[in-house]
């Protein structure tokens, strides 16, 4: 598992994976962590299968007894299905997640963990003093789904938006806008599945000052690309296999 | 902390940890050994001993990166094993739960297999872990008798120091700064080795 800081400054932003070990058949994801003092946040921690390389990982970067929150986007296994596994390693720890799946995601198990449930209008969360946003991104693609927006450092993790499906070699910043949207086309047509919530979303993230984008896949977007990436998405026709059916 | 099995992977990980950083700081100790031997050319003949000085650092150096590498894979394999054998333990404890509800002559097969395998599956993760431990002790001894090395080095290289004339500072600084880097190593590989002892492998 490979780490790599994104963001520096009085606080810091740390993406997690390329992962050369992870099983082919399981899609590479992105993990991230913002640490702030002796506070650490983990979003989207990934599946089972990942779990120790992660865990190994964060150790590296902060002593575990930081780590008092986690952020789930939402339901999915490659998202959150490590939770059982996180439950038994973190004390006095809150899973923040939409209030729309906390019945499904504790099939993950979840004994120890307290679970915050972020109501559909967002809500934030102070880290040590510095406070992050959670941005309302339902139906894309979950149908409840969050991103998280650090105004501070001008960074939207953006969840499965802007996801891409590469090998786990691949750069971990988008390099050439063009060439990068193959990559990420059939993602959005397919899993995202409303055009009415994705306007939505273009026209409330286009008000937000953003540096870079991260997705919880593929490559992350920094200057220009952000904005390339909001006009991009605005004209994509998504929900494509309704017409298929 | 639930079990014992989590326990294990935390003090495995947090070893791993330390031994990262020990590792990273090893690395700076060759960059550091480069530069003693670009002095040692520089100053030449004056201070000849300089020169045998770096030869030996550059190959302690590479030693402790090398064996530090290794301890650094032999702890990462070790703790995705032990999350392996965690995850295998709560899937019996699952399948222990579920048999408490089924009558005896009603237990799957594949689940009274499962089951009648475990204490074998015990046994060899202990002799693994075991095993496990031998390596990466042996290793931690080798890297601490390699750093000491390199601590010989750094005392003699001030007692050479005088001999370089006007390299005099800069030497003595770097061979203070090598004994910084030698006391973080130390410290990292003695955490690391205090993780690993908080491990009850007798009853693993």
């Amino acid at each position: 598992m490979k780490s790599q800081k994104v963001y520096s400054d009085k606080h810091r932003w740390i993406v997690f994976g390329r992962d050369p070990d992870k099983p082919d058949q399981i899609i590479d994801t992105n993990q991230y962590m913002v640490v702030n003092g002796e506070h650490a946040l983990l979003l989207d921690p990934g599946g089972i299968e990942l779990f120790a390389p992660m865990l190994s990982a964060i150790v590296k970067e902060v002593p575990l007894e930081n780590v008092k929150h986690l952020f789930a986007s939402h339901q999915d296994p490659d998202i959150i299905s490590s939770l059982g596994l996180w439950d038994q390693v973190l004390d006095d720890a809150t899973l923040h997640s939409p209030w729309l799946w906390e019945g499904f995601i504790r099939h993950f198990g979840m004994k120890r963990i307290q679970y915050a449930a972020i109501p559909d209008e967002g809500g934030t969360i102070e880290l040590g003093g510095l406070t992050l946003e959670f941005f309302p991104a339902h139906y894309l693609h979950s149908s409840g789904n969050f991103n998280v927006y650090d105004p501070a450092a001008k960074i939207l993790f953006s969840g499965d938006i802007g996801a891409a499906i590469e090998p786990t070699d691949s750069p971990m910043f988008v390099e050439n806008f063009d060439e990068h949207i193959p990559k990420m086309k059939m993602f959005h047509e397919r899993w995202m599945p409303s055009n009415a919530a994705k306007n939505d979303w273009v026209a409330r993230a286009r008000a937000l000052d953003i540096d870079m984008m991260l997705p919880q896949h593929g490559r992350i977007f920094k200057g220009d690309d952000v904005q390339r990436f909001l006009d991009w998405f605005e004209q994509l026709e998504v929900g494509t296999a309704v017409d298929r059916g | 902390m639930e079990n014992h099995s989590t326990q294990q992977t935390i003090a495995i990980v947090k070893a791993s940890a330390e031994l990262h950083h020990a590792q990273q700081i090893a690395r700076s100790l060759t960059i550091s050994s480069k530069n003693l031997r670009t002095f040692a050319m520089r100053i030449g003949q004056t201070a000849a001993g300089l020169a045998i000085l770096a030869s030996f650092y550059e190959e302690f150096s590479r030693n402790a990166i090398t064996l530090a590498n290794k301890v650094s894979s032999l702890t990462l394999t070790s703790a995705k094993d032990s999350v392996e054998d965690w995850r295998t333990e709560l899937f019996e404890g699952q399948l222990d739960k579920a048999c408490l509800t089924i009558e005896p002559d009603s237990v799957p097969l594949t689940v009274q297999q499962h089951l009648g395998k475990r204490q074998l599956r015990i046994d060899t993760n202990r002799a693994n872990l075991l095993a496990f431990d031998r390596d990466i002790r042996d290793s931690l001894l080798e890297m601490k008798k390699n750093i000491r090395s390199i601590a010989v080095i750094a005392v003699n290289s001030k007692i050479e120091a005088p001999k370089t004339g006007e390299h005099y500072g800069a030497l003595l600084d770097m061979a203070n700064n090598v004994e910084d880097m030698i006391s973080l190593i130390m410290t990292h590989i003695d955490t690391a080795t205090a993780y690993l002892n908080q491990r009850n492998l007798k009853s693993a």
